[in-house]
């Protein structure tokens, strides 16, 4: 079942507690989760002329828990004033569990407004649960938001194959009135679906190196903690400049400008299958390869293709397969005649015989 | 110039600086030597460490310093900053040469803490011939968020639109606390904020410095040098480092290792409890304060919680007498004053600069009476806790900055800065101080 856990501020919480606390949580969640969501609930401080929406934390976070790794969804927004009459917020985290991470990805859920609570109204409650349902974002769109922000949509591909080399994760600065979460599930439908629950980010800043940190913060340019930081660490990453001052090329910077669906090509296809399939139990030590490294499909493998989609047929299949078969057996056996093994073989029965000759020869004398 | 004089005035021949023999860390309270101090790599190239974080610059025990005595890095950059050894957290040089006085300000969620320390600062940095004495930051770096609430509250560009400070985080706010990897395990500390402060004669700093700096421009002497000298010898220069939790580190249960941000009371020097007498209800019926839905806070559990951790984290005895001073802080008096007799239109100052202590112990003891008939139980509390109490009350914003109400629900409320005028706001801070510790100490002040 997956767990959720609403955090803001209250004259008396959940847990007795006044200020910031816990407000409501799936019922039997362990204090030790308890305690670790409510460490995740903080919403960092913006610029002075931020809109509501601009400081909304979008998060997805893996973290330590009692021997345990989460999978958390985090939804962190301003929620009008608290019971002092100061301002608040309203953090709400929910706990994904393997099964609903079959048929959904982190980034489509945390876009799906009707999951998360902005506001909390009455006192503090246990909350019943549920499954969360599916939502997945579509593997044949072109990035619209990406090209409409950077000119070049393009730019996902290259910045998810410098998040996916980075050991210690990555801030990607982007213009300010961007749509950081919609980037975000952009960026993600590049990936497989499996491998979407590898990918940590967040939609405002989270300091790198902790336990709760991402892969990605997607920082608006005005966000302070950026002011804060040198920019010319190699960790803040801007379109158009250092490490990606080149314009992105490669099959997956195409699948990201054309879509899926609209590059039915070979190519395309080839990209898909090629890419590499994953483990999706949520702990498993996965090691993401780059899809982009695309060899160009060889003559054997398009005379495969075209052979299947001719006949459709299974048995033509398996017949290919066999005369495939045999055709390989022969060309080991040419190979090893090129080779120098032959060669050896023939020196050695040589002087074998030489030898056996002298023998019989010398016992005959004898 | 004979040579031994050539000498003496060459910087690699002076006496050496006077370092602290022991210097505790300011956000993990660990205590170590000077010579084990971490420096903070320059080089560009030199960034990531294993304890501080991959974003950091790397910190490392020096083994090459220059002509100055400077550190060098692993690429020959130039170091100053320097790090804690065990958490590796950045402090001021100055903590190392200067002693250091921690005060922690504690209370209930909503008391006013921030408003309080943002205006009893923003006070000392301006009233420094009355109050005899001055603050400056240590390293304006540092208190990157005491300026972002002192600029919100007193430099708002337009005077007449409301302002307010946001509600302190728990956690997840860059300029209140840092997470740091110790041993594999992360543990998020307090950020603290480092003031250089100057009592007495040192209140004068910037005026004796410049007199002497004159006399030794009309000796020929060396401008440079000489200030220099006179900065080592400052009269009563000492670091004050204040903490700003947010009050609900304070409530019972909530002290973590994961998250020990409030384990800076083990080192305090003096703990600020600051009273919101809003948020007592028979407080607030004895100094006939309209009901309009006012908030009620134990807030006697908090401070039997924050003298708990003091006993615990000091390793005192269940029986052991505490003696740390508690200065209880009434908080918005704007909204109570007059209910309660008290005028706070006179700040307790004496002509000549420094506190007046017939003025406190009058307040402490108008005051105290009252808190006795209407919390009884929080009196308790005090009783227990210390046995150095001092009644101060204060209005961080004074009594002409009504609260309004924005635009919309979510613009929340606000006070213009143009009304914002502190009572007693720095009074609360100088009774801490430990000059003044001292000085009350004598005076029989404290209760």
């Amino acid at each position: 079942m997956n767990s959720e856990l609403i955090h803001t501020s209250l004259a008396r919480g959940l847990d007795g507690g006044s200020g910031y606390t816990v407000a409501g949580r799936t019922g039997g969640m362990p204090r030790a989760m308890s305690d670790t969501l409510s460490r995740l609930s903080g919403l960092p401080n913006a610029w002075s002329d931020a809109t509501i929406e601009e400081k909304i934390l979008c998060a997805f976070r893996q973290v330590e828990c009692a021997g345990q790794r989460l999978a958390v969804l985090s939804h962190i927004a301003p929620s009008g004033m608290d019971y002092t009459g100061r301002t608040n917020r309203l953090s709400h985290h929910r706990v994904v569990d393997a099964g609903a991470m079959h048929d959904s990805d982190p980034a489509a859920l945390l876009e799906d407004d009707s999951l998360w609570l902005r506001e909390w109204i009455g006192a503090a409650r246990e909350l019943g649960g549920g499954e969360l349902p599916a939502r997945l974002a579509r593997e044949d769109a072109p990035l619209h938001t990406w090209e409409r922000v950077f000119g070049d949509a393009g730019w996902a591909a290259s910045v998810l194959e410098v998040v996916m080399k980075s050991g210690i994760g990555v801030w990607l600065v982007v213009p300010a009135r961007s749509k950081k979460l919609r980037l975000c599930a952009e960026m993600m439908a590049l990936l497989p679906q499996a491998q979407r629950w590898q990918f940590t980010f967040a939609t405002r800043p989270i300091a790198l190196g902790s336990d709760a940190s991402v892969k990605i913060c997607f920082v608006d340019e005005r966000e302070p903690e950026l002011a804060a930081q040198n920019e010319k660490s190699a960790w803040i990453l801007r379109v158009g400049s250092g490490t990606m001052a080149g314009k992105p090329t490669g099959a997956l910077a195409q699948r990201a400008r054309l879509g899926h669906v609209a590059s039915a090509s070979s190519v395309a296809q080839h990209a898909v299958e090629n890419q590499p399939r994953v483990k999706t139990k949520v702990g498993d030590d996965m090691v993401w390869q780059a899809p982009v490294k695309l060899a160009a499909p060889t003559e054997r493998q398009s005379r495969v293709t075209g052979a299947i989609n001719a006949t459709g047929d299974a048995a033509e299949e398996r017949k290919f397969n066999s005369s495939d078969a045999v055709i390989e057996v022969r060309r080991v056996v040419e190979k090893s005649a090129s080779s120098g093994v032959w060669k050896w073989f023939i020196a050695t029965f040589i002087v074998v015989g030489v030898l056996v000759w002298l023998a019989m020869r010398s016992g005959a004398s004898a | 110039m004979p040579v031994h004089c050539a000498l003496e005035k060459n910087s690699l021949f002076r006496q050496p600086r006077a370092l602290m023999e022991r210097v505790h860390c300011p956000s993990c309270r660990v205590g170590f030597s000077p010579s084990e101090v971490l420096f903070v790599a320059e080089d560009s190239r030199l960034v990531g460490d294993p304890v501080a974080g991959p974003a950091q610059q790397l910190r490392f025990l020096p083994t090459r310093f220059d002509m100055g005595g400077a550190a060098l890095d692993p690429e020959g950059a130039r170091c100053t900053r320097v790090a804690c050894p065990r958490c590796r957290i950045e402090f001021p040089r100055a903590m190392i040469e200067l002693p250091s006085t921690f005060i922690s300000v504690v209370g209930a969620p909503g008391c006013g803490k921030s408003h309080l320390l943002a205006a009893m600062t923003w006070g000392l940095r301006r009233e420094r011939a009355r109050a005899g004495a001055c603050m400056v930051d240590t390293e304006p770096k540092l208190n990157a968020r005491l300026h972002r609430d002192e600029n919100i509250l007193f430099g708002a560009p337009d005077s007449n639109e409301p302002v307010r400070l946001a509600k302190t985080e728990i956690a997840g706010d860059a300029l209140l606390y840092r997470t740091v990897r110790i041993k594999g395990k992360d543990e998020t500390l307090p950020l603290p904020l480092i003031f250089t402060l100057h009592v007495g004669a040192g209140a004068n700093v910037g005026h004796s410095r410049s007199t002497d700096a004159m006399g030794a421009k009309v000796r020929g002497d060396n401008l440079d040098d000489t200030l220099e000298t006179d900065q080592s010898t400052i009269p009563g220069a000492s670091l004050v480092v204040l903490y700003d939790n947010a009050g609900e580190h304070f409530l019972p249960g909530a002290d973590e290792s994961a998250q020990p941000v409030t384990r800076h009371l083990s080192q305090s020097r003096a703990i600020l409890f600051v009273f919101d007498p809003t948020q007592d209800p028979r407080f607030r019926a004895a100094t006939r304060m309209p009901e309009s839905g006012g908030v009620n806070i134990r807030q006697d559990l908090v401070l039997t919680e924050t003298f708990a951790r003091v006993r615990h984290h000091r390793s005192r005895h269940a029986a052991d007498h505490l003696d740390v001073p508690l200065i209880l802080v009434l908080s918005k008096a704007d909204a109570w004053s007059a209910g309660a007799k008290i005028d706070l239109s006179v700040e307790p100052y004496l002509p000549n600069g420094g506190l007046d202590f017939a003025a406190l112990k009058k307040m402490d003891r108008a005051l105290r009476p009252l808190l006795e008939s209407a919390c009884p139980e929080f009196m308790t509390a005090v009783r227990a806790a210390s046995s150095r109490v001092l009644i101060v009350p204060c209005s961080a914003l004074g009594p002409c900055a009504t609260s309004i109400v924005g635009a919309g629900a979510l613009q929340g409320a606000g006070v213009r800065p143009s009304e914002i005028c502190p009572q007693w706001a720095s009074v609360a801070l100088l009774t801490a101080l430990p000059l003044e510790v001292d000085a009350i100490e004598n005076a029989p002040l404290w209760t």
